[in-house]
């Protein structure tokens, strides 16, 4: 019975008792009785034309905390499993204010990229990590901040990667960053880390956070990151799929 | 159909009912059946991904698949995907969390909510359920409804034992709503202070509607905020595209009689 009501988690708007049978390997006597014990309590109702089922309104009682938006718990796993397939640091970012902060991370053993920016606000136009939660506001927005934000090289001294970045640069970023859906990048200061980050967005497209990998260069270089690839976006598929059914919150650019 | 079948169910609900992770006794005292029994429906229900074990202790919370099964049940009412953008506007023009509020039965269903900068508290959860006289988004959706729904509403209620109000008190208060065009809700934490819904309506009666779920107004004076004209301009863009497309935006159970729709 609970396999005909998970049959239901798919995109089907209905289901008709000979699919159900089929797609489940039972006889359609046992479909039906699971069904009339689901129609019983509401989770399935027959549909308009009445000879096919469809999703009923019974979930709804099914309430424990598990609606409640809270990224960083949602992440988690996400950000154990990266952890465990790389073996590197991974790291979690939301916007802030101007600001992007890293609120949750895993770091590796040994030689490692390191969270030394724990709890820290950057702004968002310093650093690739910084820029690639910037990508995901809209182009206004993007350029209200960039026309107040400090000049583009204050911080050459603090974030010496992307020293003397221009607006050009950070606008090649975003670019590079919504084209591809992640973005990957070196940091000569650790190591020559490598880098790569992957957002996670709403329906529309805005950023909930940032998702980063990142590894000393010798153990993870481009070619590793291209062979880790498919494995790390299917770890974040479901991640970034249940994210988009819920808005994100609102970002505030403008009154510097 | 098999006792145990049905049991597995009493047992998820149980599970979704809580506040707090559950263990195999608690859920059988609460059933009136043995752990062992319970603990066959748990195992059942966990390798099937309806529960799962809370930071791996014995103890359950509901697991993916029933999240699954909800966001599915958000997604079948079309006019979630469209208020989106629109819940998003009123966010940003008022401050405060904006949320839909969908028809099902003689309930509101919350089912969208964009949040607001003001937000200091956590909002009530996507798919939380209010019997359509409790609140101003189900309020402003009752009082939508053709002349006869409230008494027809207040006798289902009466029929299921549901807490209702008396009759006159409601109709006064929604008579207040179509006076006005939105519904207020005092809220927590803000005395004197309401929110606000708007019934959204596609020409008839109402499908959902959509609320300003801080203390925006002056309870005593509700007419006299200057921005509710900014505010009802956003939710009259959704309606003018539920209007031009009305069947496409039908809820996923109109097709059943509400006084069929009774949830616990």
């Amino acid at each position: 019975m609970l396999a005909v009501l998970s049959c239901f988690c798919g995109a089907d708007r209905s289901l008709g008792v000979t699919e159900l049978a089929q797609r489940l390997g039972m006889n359609k006597n046992m479909v039906h009785r699971a069904l009339t014990t689901l129609a019983a309590d509401g989770y399935v109702v027959r549909d308009p034309g009445g000879a096919r089922y469809q999703l009923g309104y019974r979930v709804l009682v099914l309430r424990g905390d598990a609606d409640e938006f809270d990224i960083r718990a949602l992440c988690r796993p996400a950000l154990e499993e990266l952890h465990g397939l790389t073996g590197e640091s991974v790291f979690l970012s939301i916007i802030v204010g101007r600001s992007r902060v890293n609120v949750d991370w895993i770091e590796a053993r040994g030689r490692r990229v390191s969270a030394s920016q724990r709890g820290r606000s950057v702004p968002l136009h310093c650093t690739t990590m910084s820029r690639a939660l910037l990508a995901y506001l809209d182009d206004r927005e993007i350029a209200d901040y960039l026309a107040s934000a400090a000049p583009l090289t204050r911080y050459d001294a603090i974030f010496p990667e992307t020293a003397n970045a221009t607006a050009q640069d950070v606008w090649r970023d975003i670019a590079a960053m919504r084209r591809d859906g992640s973005i990957t990048w070196r940091n000569p200061q650790q190591y020559g880390a490598n880098y790569i980050a992957f957002p996670v967005l709403d329906a529309s497209d805005r950023p909930h956070a940032l998702i980063t990998v990142g590894g000393p260069r010798e153990r993870f270089g481009p070619q590793r990151i291209a062979e880790l690839m498919p494995r790390m976006r299917a770890i974040l598929q479901p991640l970034q799929q249940h994210c988009r059914h819920v808005l994100a919150a609102p970002v505030i650019i403008e009154g510097s | 159909m098999s006792s145990s079948t049905r049991r597995a169910l009493h047992i998820l609900e149980q599970v979704g009912a809580a506040e707090h992770p559950l263990g195999a006794t608690e859920i059988g005292r609460a059933l009136g059946i043995s752990a062992g029994t319970v603990f066959r429906g748990l195992d059942a229900l966990e390798r099937a991904g309806y529960v799962g074990r809370f930071q791996s202790s014995a103890k359950f919370v509901l697991g993916k698949t029933v999240g699954t099964l909800r966001q599915n049940l958000f997604a079948r009412f079309a006019i979630r995907d469209i208020c989106m953008p629109y819940l998003r506007q009123l966010a940003f023009a008022s401050g405060e969390t904006a949320s839909l509020t969908v028809r099902l039965g003689w309930y509101g269903v919350r089912i969208a909510a964009a949040p607001g900068t003001n937000e200091v508290t956590s909002s009530p959860p996507l798919g939380a359920v209010r019997l359509l006289g409790e609140g101003c988004a189900s309020r402003a959706i009752l009082a939508s409804l053709a002349p006869g729904a409230t008494a027809d509403y207040a006798a289902w209620g009466r029929r299921h034992k549901k807490p209702m109000p008396d009759l006159k008190t409601l109709e006064r208060a929604l008579a207040d709503i179509r006076r006005h065009g939105f519904a207020t809700e005092e809220t927590a934490f803000a005395r004197g202070r309401a929110a606000l819904a708007f019934a959204l309506t596609g020409g008839g009666p109402a499908i959902a509607a959509i609320a300003i779920e801080g203390p925006v107004l002056d309870a005593a004076r509700p007419d006299a905020h200057e921005r509710l004209a900014q505010w009802r301009e956003i939710v009259q863009s959704v309606e003018r595209l539920v209007q031009a497309r009305p069947a496409l935006f039908a809820g996923p159970f109109d097709h059943l009689d509400p006084d069929d729709i009774v949830l616990p």
